[in-house]
């Protein structure tokens, strides 16, 4: 199985962005060979999708990592050191890096995980999201069917 | 958990107790959804301050459906909460429907019946595994758990799998569900997809019978506090009060007393407290408890049997006025929704599921009423419409903010208990985040968006 993973929050402006992208795949039924999950905030939701069937995720969310707003970037957890401090995993308090490392701590299977992000500019309450959000809509969408597309081998396999 | 300019400034006179300095103060409590401060002062053994404070800013919804057409408000109410999302969406359509005069079939209620108890289970779960057990089991959070009850962990989120998958099946997905429309449902799932939930659900008795066992090992270390309150709650003469039904209020003497849902004001009376940006909310006495400790206790004889036997096992009693014992309510209630969800399934299946009904049309335009119990407690919805469907006010009253009161009042009692029995400063904000967090309080909503720096 391939998930792609809308994470966010729609009441606060760009933070929604990665529900928004999961909405327009699922209305406009771009599911082909994935699955495409509404995580929004519920971090223990998504840590029950690690299981032995899974071979590929796709995580979409807003991410500060230093672009101009509405630019992203595909990268790996691996890739990144989250900076967030928490003391639990609640729908208030989450965190999709640390989440991959629970679910490593479980002894779950770890699939390949990729995550979009998305330099957010705007997440004040009761917001839409941002023009420049707005104005790359399509690209995102582009870049997460084609990197949820790639077969990838497992370098383990024959 | 955030503290703030916590002193260990314990006497050590002869007088123990009576001569204790205490300064607590919990500055966001953690492990509840939202932001409450605990605040306790006592100096030379008296109680200055000891306050439940709710610091959260409102967050304007009754503005934002003014205006807004009656096919649209449950979709927005929905964002209240991601969590109760599905309550909302249901409170609201019946308040919608009472006001369009819309009765929806036999079918739709049961598929909303259905959803309703998904949403309690799934909450429910969440609740119990990864917010109250830390404190049971003597950990600070969930993650020490992945070290020490890892099959534990993963118990609880096999259950949570489910509970989402219970919901997602009938209105396509738990948080801010999309198929449940004005007058029915927008898709109606087939027998198929019933048969696959009803067997989802059969597959996960081992977890709940583990889960079981974890609670009945755990139980000991639940504090043991009682005050006698009011507790209020639907009932509901077709099931345990959870979807629809009058008002009940059970008084500490036993009585029960039923009201009509668009009475509701005269039950909440609202009322602002200086401690609080929430509305506080009182009845017969000076706070009321909602919850599902409130619901087994007004409604516990229309359980299912396979609840009555896990409430016997762990040594749960009606009338019960410990709120700490509400988690443990709540597993009563999850072996409940999936006993009474099993019988919903087989009687959808007897009667021949139709996946061609329609919505029901309304009739008129007006103000309507509606209620529901959510994880927390009774949710009350009220809208009114003009003539062309477009929504001209409401009113939203969460069960949230009808605990607050009560938190405060045992806070009152349970403080100078523990002084008495010469709890030490760390035991007594421990026992009071217990407490805060036995009612499983959803006090707002927050952003989680990612915030990394690359390695290299």
């Amino acid at each position: 199985m391939k998930y792609i993973f809308g994470f966010g929050t729609y009441t606060r402006g760009d933070d929604s962005i990665g529900l928004r992208i999961v909405e327009y795949i699922q209305n406009n039924n771009l599911e082909t060979n994935f699955n495409a999950v509404d995580i929004g905030n519920d971090n223990y939701l998504f840590l029950t999708y690690f299981t032995e069937d899974v071979e590929n995720m796709l995580i979409i969310d807003a991410a500060d990592i230093g672009l101009d707003p509405g630019d992203f970037l595909i990268f790996s957890p691996d890739d990144v050191v989250s900076k967030k401090t928490i003391n639990n995993i609640s729908t208030h308090e989450g965190d999709v890096i640390k989440s991959i490392e629970f679910a490593k701590k479980l002894g779950y299977p770890i699939p390949r995980i990729k995550i979009l992000g998305i330099q957010p500019k705007n997440l004040d309450f009761n917001s839409e999201i941002s023009q420049e959000l707005k104005n790359n809509f399509q690209l995102y969408i582009n870049a997460a069917l084609e990197e949820i597309g790639k077969v990838y081998k497992n370098p383990l396999s024959n | 958990m955030g503290r703030r300019k916590i002193k260990d400034v314990h006497s050590q006179s002869k007088e123990g107790c009576q001569m204790k300095n205490i300064n607590i103060d919990v500055h966001h409590l953690t492990r509840v959804e939202g932001h409450g401060n605990i605040v306790v002062n006592i100096k030379e053994g008296t109680i200055e301050r000891c306050e439940w404070q709710i610091p959260e800013a409102p967050r304007f919804f009754e503005a934002m459906i003014k205006g807004r057409h009656y096919s649209e408000i449950q979709r927005i109410v929905s964002r209240i909460c991601g969590i109760c999302a599905v309550g909302h969406t249901l409170a609201s359509l019946k308040a919608t429907e009472n006001a369009l005069g819309v009765t929806i079939s036999e079918q739709s209620t049961i598929l909303r019946r259905i959803l309703k108890h998904a949403e309690n289970f799934d909450s429910h779960i969440l609740h119990i595994y990864f917010l109250v057990a830390p404190d049971l089991l003597g950990v600070k959070s969930v993650f020490p758990l992945v070290e020490t009850h890892k099959d534990v962990v993963k118990i609880a989120l096999r259950l949570k799998r489910l509970g989402h998958e219970w919901g997602s099946i009938l209105a396509g997905r738990t948080t801010h569900p999309t198929k449940c429309i004005p007058g029915g449902w927008s898709m109606i799932p087939t027998e198929k997809e019933l048969k696959q939930l009803k067997q989802k659900i059969i597959d996960s008795v081992s977890d709940v019978e583990e889960t079981l066992k974890v609670l009945i090992s755990v139980a000991p270390n639940i504090p043991d506090f009682t005050r006698k309150t009011e507790y209020i709650g639907l009932i509901d003469d077709y099931e345990y009060g959870l979807y629809d039904g009058m008002i009940g209020s059970l008084t500490p003497d036993g009585n029960i007393n039923k009201y009509n849902v668009s009475d509701y004001r005269s039950i909440t009376n609202e009322w602002v407290s200086p401690l609080s940006t929430a509305k506080y909310t009182k009845h017969f006495m000076d706070s009321y408890m909602v919850g599902a400790l409130a619901r087994i206790n007004i409604n516990y004889d229309r359980l299912h049997s396979k609840a009555k036997e896990t409430a016997e096992a762990i040594g749960f009693k009606t009338l019960c006025f410990n709120p700490y014992m509400n988690s443990i309510a709540q597993f009563i209630e999850c072996v409940h929704s999936a006993y009474i969800t099993i019988g919903y399934i087989d009687q959808l299946l007897n009667i021949g599921v139709n996946t061609e009904e329609k919505p029901t049309k309304p009739t008129k335009f007006g103000r309507g009423f509606g209620s529901t119990e959510v994880p927390r407690g009774i949710l009350f919805h009220e809208y009114e419409y003009d003539e062309e469907g477009f929504c001209k006010g409401g009113n939203c009253v969460i069960p949230t903010n009808q605990n607050h009161a009560n938190i405060q009042k045992d806070f009152e009692k349970i403080v100078p208990e523990l002084i008495k029995a010469d709890k030490n400063e760390d035991q007594i904000e421990l026992t009071l985040s217990m407490l805060v967090r036995a009612y499983d309080p959803c006090i707002s909503c927050s952003a989680h968006y990612l915030d990394v720096v690359f390695k290299k």
